[in-house]
């Protein structure tokens, strides 16, 4: 098991900040599901850190721990879920060991989320213009309803939103608009990190890159860092500057988007790549990746991967790979290398 | 109103030697909705004219509501349509059939769904699911054929060692697994055509190109024809012969992939095609063709449902629906840029 810790001092930093301190710095964390069937270790000794004003995306498929990972950061994971192990840093501070008084404060405010179905959590009886007022009064008090409101409309033009639907309810809106409003609310309090797991997967490519696109301007202005979710690794590389892969709660291969693109080294990240046909370019025969995720009540020993791996030898079912720096900040998790 | 926008000579199918075994024309679904004297209606789908050869891949691509499962379901008699023909093998289904799908018919034309999940019963084996159709449909002489057949066929899908999966119950299996077993389920009547509505994208990223693989393995090895329902463009390169795009309902372009692609020519394909991630192109880069959602349908203004979206829109298409006109070999538009006396210039 020890083998699979990364050294604190070996976590892969922000490429371009190195000697500065990271904005979230995620270290070795564990999290385990506790089912009746027996425990799942959800994420394993997951460590990666998040620069100022940095997109880190974390790619892998549905099963893979990443929005546990995400949840775990904002301190939301409910029972059966533990966090085993690990620490999250934020500016220096630990989430882990926040109390409610810290982490009322610490989420919208520092840190805010946006994920997959949220579009479909917005409150049917409130408009959204009563919903963004109401996350801005619940931590800035001192708001007045007419301020709050105000401020709501503008947040709604941020996101692109025509700002005299301040008074809808969410039925009138789309889909698209839906999730344009969750940003919103996101974006209310200003916060130096935004959480977004998989914030377009439900919709439709032309209004996911139009959000994206507000989104990247937004980033720019603003000056926030992401963690950036999706399973898509096209729209990954588009967006991110690093990229964590996951693959069975463990994170096997992380270096910047476009060295990943380029040049995969961990055999998971090359059968993803291998995985999605191209729009553009000559027409090969893809191959995917053979067999399915595992079953993580009973994950295979060794190297997760091995049971699909085609380069699988010796080693591989008996010894757990550790991530190691193979290339100048490209860590991959594999005896190959 | 009810010429055929599209014949099967537009797209040059004269020149495949492949038989026609499904075509379609003019198919129409309006649902009536709104009140209690269902006064208003949702037009899911307007005037829909294709044909499918032998082996052959169409896919329909489009956005959310679209009308590309109402294509879907019109044709697999799941419902009726408001007018249009559906021919299969050159009978007119919908006279020679008054009342849902024969079981020929059914035999001939099968479908696969999105949710691997919802189309299984939890409580039957995988050898339940594969048999009933074969009973059904008589496709064994013998019951003593019945398990070895089942076997064959779940070899056919890549289900190994078949025994073993026949076995099995669906939360047995993986989502991917579950679909291969619809795709044998299918194959067990011998379909002519398989209509399959987004089969992959429920899957697990990694194993969606092996399902489309053993599709494509189907069509050259049993000739099936697919109609392939997908918003993934790039998979519909990857898998189809030719792509006709839907916008609101009705048809914008049809080509051969590769031209569609690589030559688009209605300003809707090519947003569409414009807002598929690209990690080569980054996102600032990119040019925005157009903004906007899709119009409501709901008794829509006549005319082009693009022009409150279209960056290039004019007077006329805001009162008349384009023509289909042939633009290049096996490549057709409807838009009033392209063609004479359209009150425009081709592009
Ligand atoms: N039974 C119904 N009654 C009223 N409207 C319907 C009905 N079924 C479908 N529609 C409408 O018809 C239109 C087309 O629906 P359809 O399911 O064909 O879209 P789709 O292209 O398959 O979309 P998706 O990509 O979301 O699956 C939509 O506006 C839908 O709301
Ligand atoms: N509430 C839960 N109870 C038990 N297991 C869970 C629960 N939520 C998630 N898991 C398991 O934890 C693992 C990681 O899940 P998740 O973080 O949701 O993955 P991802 O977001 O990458 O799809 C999976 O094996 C999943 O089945
Ligand atoms: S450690 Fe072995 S099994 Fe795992 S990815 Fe590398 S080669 Fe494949
Ligand atoms: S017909 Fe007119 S509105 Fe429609 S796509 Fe063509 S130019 Fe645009
Ligand atoms: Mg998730
Ligand atoms: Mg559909």
């Amino acid at each position: 098991m020890a083998s699979a810790t990364v050294p604190t001092s070996l976590s892969p930093q922000s490429s371009a900040s190195s000697a500065a301190e990271p904005l979230l710095d995620v270290q070795d964390l564990s999290v385990e599901y506790q089912t009746l069937r027996g425990p799942v270790q959800a994420v394993s000794h997951v460590s990666f850190s998040i620069g100022q004003g940095e997109v880190f995306g974390l790619a892998g498929e549905s099963g893979s721990g990443k929005s546990t990972i995400a949840h775990a950061i904002m301190r939301i994971l409910h029972s059966p879920a533990v966090i085993t192990g690990g620490n999250v840093l934020f500016d220096g501070d630990d989430v882990l060991e926040m109390d409610m008084d810290g982490l009322e404060a610490f989420r919208w405010r520092d840190v805010s989320m946006v994920f997959q179905s949220a579009m479909n959590a917005l409150n049917p009886v409130l408009t959204v213009g009563e919903q963004i007022a109401d996350v801005i009064q619940r931590h800035q008090p001192k708001t007045t309803k007419q301020q709050a409101k105000d401020r709501a409309a503008e947040l709604l033009d941020i996101v692109g939103i025509d700002r005299n639907r301040v008074d809808d309810y969410p039925h009138q809106l789309s889909g698209g608009m839906r999730q344009r409003v969750v940003i919103a609310v996101a974006l209310a309090l200003k916060p130096q990190l935004m959480i977004m797991d998989e914030p377009t997967t439900a919709l439709d490519v032309v209004v996911q890159k139009d959000i994206m696109q507000q989104i990247e301007y937004l980033k720019k202005e603003l000056g926030f860092s992401i963690l950036f979710i999706t399973h898509d690794l096209s729209l990954m590389v588009e967006f991110s500057d690093r990229i964590g892969v996951m693959y069975a709660g463990e994170i096997v291969e992380t270096t910047n988007a476009h060295e990943l693109f380029n040049k995969p080294l961990h055999p998971y990240t090359q059968g993803l790549m291998a995985s999605f046909p191209a729009l553009v370019g000559p027409k090969e025969t893809l191959t995917g990746i053979p067999g399915s995720p595992p079953n993580m009540l009973e994950p295979p020993s060794g190297c997760r991967f091995h049971p699909r791996c085609s380069k699988a030898f010796a080693p591989c079912p008996l010894q757990q790979p550790s991530l190691r720096e193979v290339e100048p900040g490209h860590f991959v998790a594999c005896h190959l290398y | 109103m009810t010429k055929t926008v599209l014949t099967a000579e537009q797209w040059q199918l004269a020149q495949s030697p492949d038989p026609v075994v499904l075509e379609v024309r003019n198919l129409t679904k309006h649902f009536p909705v709104g009140g209690m004297f269902r006064s208003k209606h949702v037009h899911a789908l307007t005037d829909v004219s294709f044909a499918i050869r032998r082996g052959e891949v169409l896919a329909v691509v489009g956005e959310s509501g679209s009308g590309k499962s109402t294509t879907a379901r019109l044709i697999a008699r799941l419902m009726e349509p408001t007018r249009g023909e559906i021919l299969f093998r050159g009978q007119n289904v919908l006279q020679t059939e008054k009342r849902g799908a024969s079981l020929s018919y059914r035999s001939g034309v099968q479908m696969i769904f999105q949710d691997p999940f919802g189309s299984m019963n939890p409580t039957h084996s995988v050898a339940h699911h594969i048999m009933r159709p074969l009973q059904i449909h008589h496709k064994v002489e013998r019951r003593s054929d019945l398990l070895p057949r089942v076997h064959e066929l779940l070899a056919t899908v890549g289900l190994n060692p078949p025994a073993d999966i026949a076995n099995k119950y669906p939360h047995e299996l993986s989502g991917g697994q579950r679909q291969r077993v619809a795709i044998a389920r299918a194959l067990a009547v011998d379909p002519e055509i398989v209509l399959a509505d987004e089969p992959i994208s429920m899957l697990d990223v990694s194993i969606r190109i092996g399902v489309l693989n053993l599709m494509a393995k189907l069509k050259k090895e049993i000739g099936i024809g697919y109609l392939y329902i997908t918003h993934d463009i790039a998979s519909a390169r990857y898998f189809a012969d030719r792509i006709m795009v839907l916008y609101a309902g009705q048809m914008m372009e049809g080509a051969d992939s590769d031209e569609l692609i690589g030559n688009p020519a209605h300003p809707y394909t090519k947003l569409l095609l414009s807002a598929v991630p690209n990690p080569e192109v980054a996102l600032g880069q990119r040019e925005v063709v157009a903004r906007g959602e899709p119009p409501s349908l709901i008794d829509p203004p006549p005319g082009c449902p693009f022009a409150a979206r279209c960056p290039q829109v004019m007077d006329v298409c805001r009162k008349v629906m384009p023509d289909v006109q042939t633009i290049a070999p096996n490549h057709w538009v409807r838009c009033h840029l392209y063609g004479e006396g359209s009150g425009g210039t081709a592009a």
